[in-house]
């Protein structure tokens, strides 16, 4: 584990931010830290990053206590971000790298490379106000990345990105897994979440209210259905399941909801011997949008 | 430390580097010399008119017997033989002035008549002139001799000012040197200033551009504010260092030429020629020699450094807790208001009893300290309250400086509330 919190718990003025965050986040991988607006992830993020002081609990990274050295090892990319809109991109980077204390030259040398993977290499030059906001967020991605992080933290990195960049940091990101990083990654785009994310927790109202891998949970959260693709006849509703017309009319698909305790075997001998030539069958994985909504929703009638 | 020394670098380099901070080192000892140069120059037309002031003075009871001593700037032409009414004369454009002369019961009655406003300066010295003329009537026809008039007259009194100061008893040439304090103690009031808003700008644009947000991973708040004050105050010396080394380069050419303009004013301001040799052999090298220079430049130094972090420091904390620029200027009032009082302060120092409590008082304080104890220092503070003035200030800029730590830990990274001084008392608490 990378990080390990135990029991982290902060007051804002007396009021109760974040309720005793039990969080383990593996190493060389990516965790999804999910949540509405104002649920705490924010704060927690500061607490990690030794910003602001937890009330209680403890921090461990790699299984010892977290140190303030332990925090120049990380990289962190602030929802809010900006940059000196007077200074040279380059002359900024290498500002915020040597408060990392890496060496002037290596810290070129990193430049360099970030800055040819981002297209970035012919602006570095100039002043930050002359970017387009898309460089300018790719030059503050840059600023955490420098120090070559074993711990990244990206809250909504890909907020102000088109497409085709959005997808180039999805890639990059990917990229840093395999070279043994670990990211934490807070976003609201749930697809995003759902391709990239090994494991993830969400928080709301300052608790986890999920958490787990994302196979784990969506488990959890599947409705046990299967989408059937057919040929011929259309299935009927039987002792053993039920079915259901899907939205789309013209795709020979339907949804098939066994009965308790009926396994996917019987179902398939059921539906044979009504004579149906069966194209593919898989579970309906519950998307992450439609588990976020639910998991909140269920949080909220707990506390009405 | 290192940190510190790395932000300081940064604030130090990317201001000195700018278009505008050669502009300013050049244009700013520029202005305030064709400032005063303008002020010079004035003075000094004013005092010597191309044409002196015609005045005609009508005098029919001959009171002042036919004579009045000439003067430079105003030229007295006795006319008995006026028929006319003012207004034509001077409408004439022959004379400037008419003064007439009108019998009354006991002292003569002077009018003095012109198209124009009369100037204050004008005014009073026909005045000057009329009263003592008539002394001198007066004193004759009591029985005084002119010869003895004239030898009264050309008294001067030269008063020596002699302080007994550890049981040795000198001279006491205190006004240059306070006008030497008065000057040093400007350049802090004006260093502070200056620079205490650029504390609390760069504090500003680095929260409302929320480039903090990048950097408080790896810097504590309180060193970014450290490394910010050190900074600035780096870029502060430098234009200081250069001024006055720039300063003492031009000295030499430009003495003579000040000199020169200091000696032409003297002598059109003053008539007497006897007087302005006294003036111009007081303002020798005697004083410079008994004020201890470099000891008055190791205390300007001293309230220089101090009183520029205790206010910097009370200027970052505004920038970390306000959002924008239009909230700076409520929480700006009182710091500032107490720096420009002591300035004013300051300058009723000079001339009246540099000792007294208040003076004392405000010395003591860090508030005030650094302006008002350099206007004191030229007159000769006891030594302990020189101590005094300066532990105060250490303490104050300790205090000043954990004060703003406090507020700037946690004020960097609250945006949105409307900042009131309630909110900084939030702040304050919050980051126990």
């Amino acid at each position: 584990m990378i990080i390990e919190t135990k029991d982290i718990t902060k007051y804002f003025q007396g009021k109760l931010v974040l309720d005793q965050i039990n969080i383990s986040i593996p190493k060389a991988s990516i965790f999804g830290l999910l949540g509405p607006n104002g649920a705490g992830k924010t704060t927690f993020i500061r607490i990690l990053t030794k910003i602001i002081e937890a009330d209680a609990g403890e921090i461990l990274f790699e299984g010892k206590p977290l140190l303030l050295t332990d925090v120049y090892q990380m990289g962190y990319l602030p929802e809010e971000r900006g940059l000196y809109k007077k200074m040279g991109v380059e002359e900024q980077l290498l500002f915020f790298a040597s408060l990392k204390n890496i060496p002037n030259n290596q810290a070129k040398k990193a430049i360099k490379n970030w800055a040819e993977k981002f297209d970035l290499a012919n602006l570095l030059h100039k002043p930050a106000e002359e970017l387009s906001k898309g460089m300018q967020q790719k030059v503050q991605l840059m600023a955490s990345l420098l120090h070559a992080p074993k711990l990244l933290i990206l809250d909504e990195p890909f907020s102000g990105f088109d497409p085709i960049h959005a997808q180039l940091l999805q890639d990059e990101i990917v990229a840093l897994k395999q070279q043994g990083t670990s990211i934490i990654l807070s976003s609201h785009r749930m697809e995003t979440v759902e391709q990239l994310c090994d494991h993830l927790a969400l928080i709301n109202h300052g608790k986890v209210i999920l958490k787990g891998s994302l196979n784990q949970i969506q488990k959890a959260y599947s409705k046990q259905e299967w989408i059937l693709e057919y040929e011929g006849n259309k299935p009927q509703n039987h002792v053993l399941f039920s079915c259901e017309n899907l939205q789309d009319p013209f795709l020979k698909q339907v949804s098939i909801k066994p009965r308790e305790g009926v396994s996917l075997n019987e179902i398939l001998t059921a539906l044979l011997s009504q004579g149906i030539v069966i194209k593919s069958i898989k579970e309906q994985q519950p998307s992450m949008n439609a588990i976020f909504i639910d998991a909140i929703a269920q949080n909220k009638n707990q506390y009405a | 430390m290192h940190k510190i020394i790395i932000i300081a670098q940064r604030e130090f380099l990317t201001r000195v580097r700018k278009k505008s901070f050669l502009i300013m080192t050049i244009l700013t000892p520029l202005l305030l010399l064709v400032f005063y140069g303008v002020i010079f120059y004035f003075n000094i037309k004013k005092q010597t008119p191309e044409e002196p002031f015609r005045v005609m003075v009508v005098d029919e009871a001959n009171y002042l017997k036919q004579e009045l001593p000439q003067e430079k700037s105003i030229l007295f032409q006795f006319k008995t033989d006026y028929v006319e009414n003012i207004e034509n004369i001077l409408n004439s454009g022959q004379w400037d002035l008419v003064l007439e002369v009108k019998k009354n019961k006991q002292e003569p009655e002077f009018n003095l008549y012109s198209l124009n406003n009369i100037g204050f300066i004008e005014k009073e010295s026909i005045s000057k002139v009329l009263t003592q003329q008539i002394q001198q009537h007066k004193l004759i026809d009591n029985g005084i001799s002119p010869k003895l008039i004239q030898e009264i007259n050309q008294t001067n009194v030269h008063l020596n000012a002699i302080q007994i100061k550890d049981h040795h008893a000198k001279a006491n040439h205190s006004e240059m040197g306070a006008l030497i304090g008065f000057i040093m103690a400007f350049v802090i009031y004006l260093f502070i200033f200056l620079y205490g808003v650029q504390v609390m700008r760069g504090a500003m644009e680095e929260k409302s551009s929320r480039i903090v947000e990048i950097l408080v991973s790896s810097v504590k708040p309180t060193d970014l504010m450290y490394g910010k004050i050190l900074g600035i105050a780096g870029v502060g010396m430098t234009q200081f260092v250069i001024w006055v080394v720039v300063g003492l380069g031009l000295m030499g050419p430009l003495s003579g030429v000040i000199g020169e303009m200091v000696q032409t004013q003297l002598e059109s301001g003053l008539q007497n020629s006897v007087q302005v040799q006294n003036l111009t052999q007081n303002i020798g090298i005697e004083w410079l020699a008994e004020l201890n220079l470099p000891m008055m430049f190791a205390l300007f130094i001293c309230y220089f450094i101090g009183g520029y972090l205790f206010y910097g420091a009370l200027f970052a904390a505004i920038g970390a807790a306000v959002d924008n620029d239009t909230d700076t200027q409520q929480f700006m009032m009182p710091i500032t208001m107490p720096l420009v009082f002591s300035l004013i302060y300051s300058q009723s120092i000079i001339g009246t009893n540099p000792d007294g409590f208040m003076t004392t008082f405000l010395s003591m304080l860090p508030f005030t300290s650094p302006v008002v104890m350099m206007v004191r220092i030229p007159y000769g503070v006891p030594t302990i309250e020189l101590f005094a003035s300066l532990i105060c200030l250490s303490a104050g800029f300790v205090l000043s400086v954990w004060f703003a730590g406090k507020i700037y830990r946690v004020g960097l990274l609250s945006y949105g509330n409307k900042t009131t001084y309630k909110t900084f008392w939030k702040m304050f608490r919050q980051s126990n």
